[in-house]
């Protein structure tokens, strides 16, 4: 009897701690259970942090005086602190409160950290990351400031906000996404802020094109790629200079090829964000053409809809600044906003700032490459990838004289980038926030390299009375030597960059007659600019709608008021389906289907606006992307260059208007010749099958909103903490766009500012302030931006927000 | 002498109630298998320190939550963490209560047996038999 029971004890003290080691260890993808599921501190916490207190006051060491932080009932944060330190070390600390991990997540990203946290299948992501060196740079740069330099008091009183919630937080009060990958975040360094500024400057500026461009070259020779993708749009523009290649044969072995674009497809998610839909629009009205007789503006940047929302929203007061608008959480800047003399929004240039090189390796000695005559070294630096639940990974990064080699395999190519050399755009940012006029706004640009930028600016004094408008391509763009440098190049020498278009010289607009100046990705200046800065421009189709409102506004009404830039905003009127749509009637005026007929005849009667009601939208756009397949399709696959991009939409315009011949049109897969009219009745053949197919027999219920929606998706990928899809309006060609059947990409901060009156002042972004899914910050702003309104902002010059909008006051004070 | 102290069976469940609670307060889960334990000990037999076990711990993570429910959108979280875990806030709940009800059976009849181990070593006193037998 007793040793039965001996027995039994011994089985229930095994399975009691054998059950309590169970959950105290990760079971596959899941954390412990125990420690995840734990009523005090597991993932209820999140529920305990949606809502900050009413009024919490802090001691935090190293501040300069007392900071108070209220917070408007959108969870905007307005800090309010008297100096400059204690200002960005405000900012760290909400920085670090709303969006901890997404912070943490993209700095690790930038840096080629994910392996530490995610595990081993992200070994590939941080070698080619690390090969990059984004960090490498940012240390470089770091080190170039000294402890007197104001960037430098600036990174680091941030990163102490952020250490200083880090460390309240504890391992406790950490956000969800910690808790489900079981990890915490390290203290926050300037390093940190760098990298993921790097990761902000390669995202909108590193551009793998040249390698696709060059496959396209290999596959249907460089007569054709000049034709369809074009210097300047939309007439096609012959380079000026030679391509420097190697002469007659491939531009880049297709191995070495994919082999990069395999790589940077891996970086996706996370890169992504700033990749896809990188178009933007601003403008700016002037004082003699406003409503409100100051200058207006109007910024939409288009970037990843993603939650927690790229952007995080501030009021920043106290020591040289008192500015509104949105910042990078980890970066203590607000990029895109107004102060209380000037506003200033950025669209991406999309200039060309990155240029492969194909390196001659010595077939003595692998170590050794050409260059101008002479066998020189690969630089090797070693980096240690720490791998969750692994071992530790060593990887060898080789440069040459041009940059990291991002690949070794069929041949070895180096890349060189500006961002190598451009050290961080931070110093500018610091700089622009406190400027009060043009002159002040341009010199602090002068520190601005990278990611190009168009800058739209307006200016407002009241006494003396004074307006200035103006808009600006900045950046730092490379002279190449003999080259355009558009496909990969030959690395022995010959087509080195040689220098950087002068400051002076950069395409500038200030004040012109017509009252109003706007960007949209189109390019930058006209025929007659003397240097070369790209050709991946928009086709132009949005730069052409915001004319035509602004112009036809202004004819009409004679000013234009803040409600009508904010409708302008919200347009969808299709200037492509404008050119395009004669054409597809007179090809198909006589077709021969009723269901053609009838998706015709709803195209007559579209009113050419990508709205969730209309039909003619969706067979517009279904149509469109098909008639360019059928194009293009056929002499891409002939060529091996299937998936690779088509032209775009601007370039098959000018084919169907003014080459209705054109080879292009024929079908390489058939013995018959077939020309444009030919095309447009198969491609539109095709849509009503597709449709009927997908959405049943009357075109009239083919309404947009069906086909098209809108995802907002989280950043780690977990649908739980994703919203949508819900129905939404616009295209790619639209100023509100939408580009794809799934749009994951578009406005992702809508703002108008009333100068010389910044309170009326109005924004609005598809989110919310805070990274906790639980909040009701989360995604509070997304439901005002579906309906295209805006919230009103609120921008105190005292600490003390209108009466009935006070969700919560922090209070930092001095220990 | 114990065993005498806690003879109704409720100040069994009672004490492992709150060494669970302190347990929790203090952010350390592991220790309700402990409190679990104890409880199942001063029940002082094996299969009825498993009840008493349970009794003193799941009670004590339930009403935790409820309680943080009454203040925070804990449902909220249900729903996310059902979806991030596959099939719903069902699954979310069921591993909830299952880990405190598994922890206190497990601990309860490793104490309850150990009581009994101990027992065999003197005259088992009546009022505990009693106890044992009283109807609930």
């Amino acid at each position: 009897m007793r040793s039965r029971l001996v027995v039994k004890e011994v089985v229930s003290v095994a399975l009691a701690v054998l059950f309590v080691v169970l959950l105290s260890i990760p079971i596959g993808p899941l954390p412990p259970l125990g420690g995840l599921l734990n009523p005090n501190g597991g993932v209820w916490t999140t529920a305990e942090g949606a809502k900050l207190p009413a009024l919490e006051e802090l001691r935090v060491s190293g501040l300069d005086g007392d900071v108070t932080i209220l917070r408007d009932t959108w969870g905007v944060p307005h800090i309010f602190a008297t100096s400059n330190h204690d200002l960005f070390l405000a900012l760290g600390y909400v920085h670090a409160q709303d969006r901890m991990w997404q912070m943490d997540i993209q700095y690790r990203f930038a840096a080629g950290r994910l392996s530490e946290v995610l595990g081993g299948s992200y070994i590939e992501q941080d070698t080619f990351l690390r090969t990059i060196g984004l960090e490498r740079i940012a240390r470089g740069y770091l080190e170039t400031l000294g402890p007197a330099d104001s960037t430098r008091q600036a990174l680091d009183a941030y990163a102490a906000g952020v250490n200083a919630w880090i460390a309240r937080a504890g391992t406790r009060n950490l956000p969800l996404e910690y808790k489900l990958l079981n990890y915490a975040p390290e203290p926050w360094t300037p390093l940190h802020t760098l990298t993921e500024g790097g990761l902000l400057a390669f995202g909108l500026s590193a551009d793998f094109t040249d390698i696709g461009l060059g496959l396209l070259q290999n596959g249907l020779g460089p007569t054709a790629v000049d034709e369809l993708f074009p210097v300047a749009s939309p007439v096609p523009v012959p380079p000026v200079m030679p391509n420097g290649t190697r002469g007659g044969g491939p531009v880049i072995d297709s191995a070495a090829a994919r082999d990069i674009l395999a790589k940077v497809r891996g970086l996706s998610p996370f890169l992504e964000p700033l990749q896809v839909g990188i178009g933007s629009n601003n403008w700016v009205v002037a004082a003699a053409r406003s409503s409100t007789g100051r200058p207006l503006l109007a910024g939409d940047p288009h970037l990843s809809f993603q939650l927690p929302a790229i952007w995080h929203e501030v009021h920043l007061r106290g020591g040289d600044y008192d500015v509104y608008g949105v910042t990078f959480p980890g970066i203590p800047g607000v990029f895109i906003g107004f102060n209380r003399d000037i506003a200033w929004s950025e669209t991406n240039t999309g200039a060309d700032v990155t240029d492969f090189y194909r390196e001659t390796v010595n077939p003595a000695n692998p170590e050794e490459y050409r260059f101008r005559g002479a066998w020189l070294p690969f630089e090797k630096i070693t980096e240690t990838i720490r791998v969750k639940g692994g071992r530790e990974v060593a990887v060898t990064v080789k440069t040459s004289i041009h940059g990291p080699l991002v690949t070794q395999r069929g041949e070895t190519v180096a890349m060189r980038w500006t961002g190598n050399e451009s050290g961080s755009d931070i110093a500018a940012a610091l700089a622009w926030m406190k400027a009060r006029n043009w002159t002040e706004f341009r010199a602090a640009l002068q520190m601005f390299k990278n990611p190009a930028q168009n800058f739209a600016f307006a200016a407002w004094g009241a006494s003396p009375p004074s307006s200035t408008i103006a808009i600006r391509t900045n950046g730092l763009f490379p002279i190449r030597n003999n080259t355009l440098g558009r496909v990969p190049l030959d690395g022995a020498g010959d087509y080195e960059w040689k220098g950087w278009v002068p400051f002076d010289e950069y395409p500038e607009a200030v004040d012109p007659p017509e009252g109003y100046l706007a960007s949209a990705n189109q390019i930058p200046a006209g025929s007659r600019y003397p240097h070369y800065l790209g050709w991946q421009w928009d086709p132009g189709y949005r730069a052409r709608r915001i004319n035509a409102l602004l112009n036809g506004t202004i004819s009409a009404n004679g000013t234009v008021t803040p409600q009508d830039m904010r409708t302008f905003q919200g347009d969808t009127l299709d200037v492509a389906a404008q050119e395009f749509l004669p054409f597809i009637a007179a090809a198909n005026a006589a077709c021969a289907s009723v269901l053609c007929q009838q998706a015709m005849l709803a195209l007559s009667q579209w009113d050419l606006r990508m709205e969730t009601n209309r039909p003619g939208a969706t067979i517009w756009y279904t149509f469109i992307h098909r008639f360019r397949e059928d194009v293009f399709g056929d002499d891409w696959a002939a060529a091996n260059v299937s998936g690779l991009m088509l032209p775009y939409p601007d370039v098959l315009e000018r084919l169907v208007k003014h080459a209705p011949d054109s080879p292009w049109f024929d079908d390489v897969r058939t013995t018959a010749i077939e020309r444009r009219d030919h095309l447009l009745r198969r491609a539109m053949n095709e849509t009503v099958a597709d449709l009927a197919g997908r959405f049943g027999n009357g075109p009239v219920t083919w309404t947009w909103g069906r086909a098209h929606t809108r995802v907002f998706a989280h950043l780690s990928g977990l649908d739980a903490l994703q919203r949508g899809p819900y129905p939404a309006e616009g295209d790619d060609i639209t100023l509100d766009p939408g580009a794809g059947l799934e749009a994951r990409a578009g406005p992702s901060w809508r703002m108008v500012v009333t100068l010389g009156s910044p309170e009326e002042s109005t924004t609005v972004y598809p989110g919310g302030q805070s990274g906790n899914p639980l909040s009701p910050h989360y995604a509070d702003q997304l439901a005002l931006w579906l309906r295209r309104e805006y919230k009103v902002v609120q921008f105190p010059a005292t600490a003390a927000l209108a009466a009935g909008t006070l969700e919560s006051t922090l209070v930092l004070r001095r220990s | 002498m114990l065993l005498r102290w806690a003879a109704p069976w409720w100040k069994s469940v009672l004490v492992g109630s709150v060494l669970t609670l302190v347990s929790l307060a203090l952010g350390l889960w592991m220790l309700t298998v402990l409190s679990a334990a104890v409880a199942g000990f001063l029940s002082g037999r094996g299969r009825s320190g498993a009840a008493r076990g349970i009794q003193s711990t799941a009670p004590v993570w339930i009403l935790w939550l409820l309680v943080l429910a009454l203040v925070a959108p804990v449902e909220g979280l249900l729903l996310i963490l059902g979806g991030i875990l596959g099939p719903g806030w069902g699954l979310a709940v069921f591993l909830f209560v299952l880990i405190p009800i598994l922890l206190g059976a497990f601990g309860g009849m490793a104490g309850g047996v150990l009581a009994e181990l101990l027992s065999k070593d003197e005259p088992r006193s009546g009022a505990a038999a009693e106890t044992e037998s009283a109807p609930r």
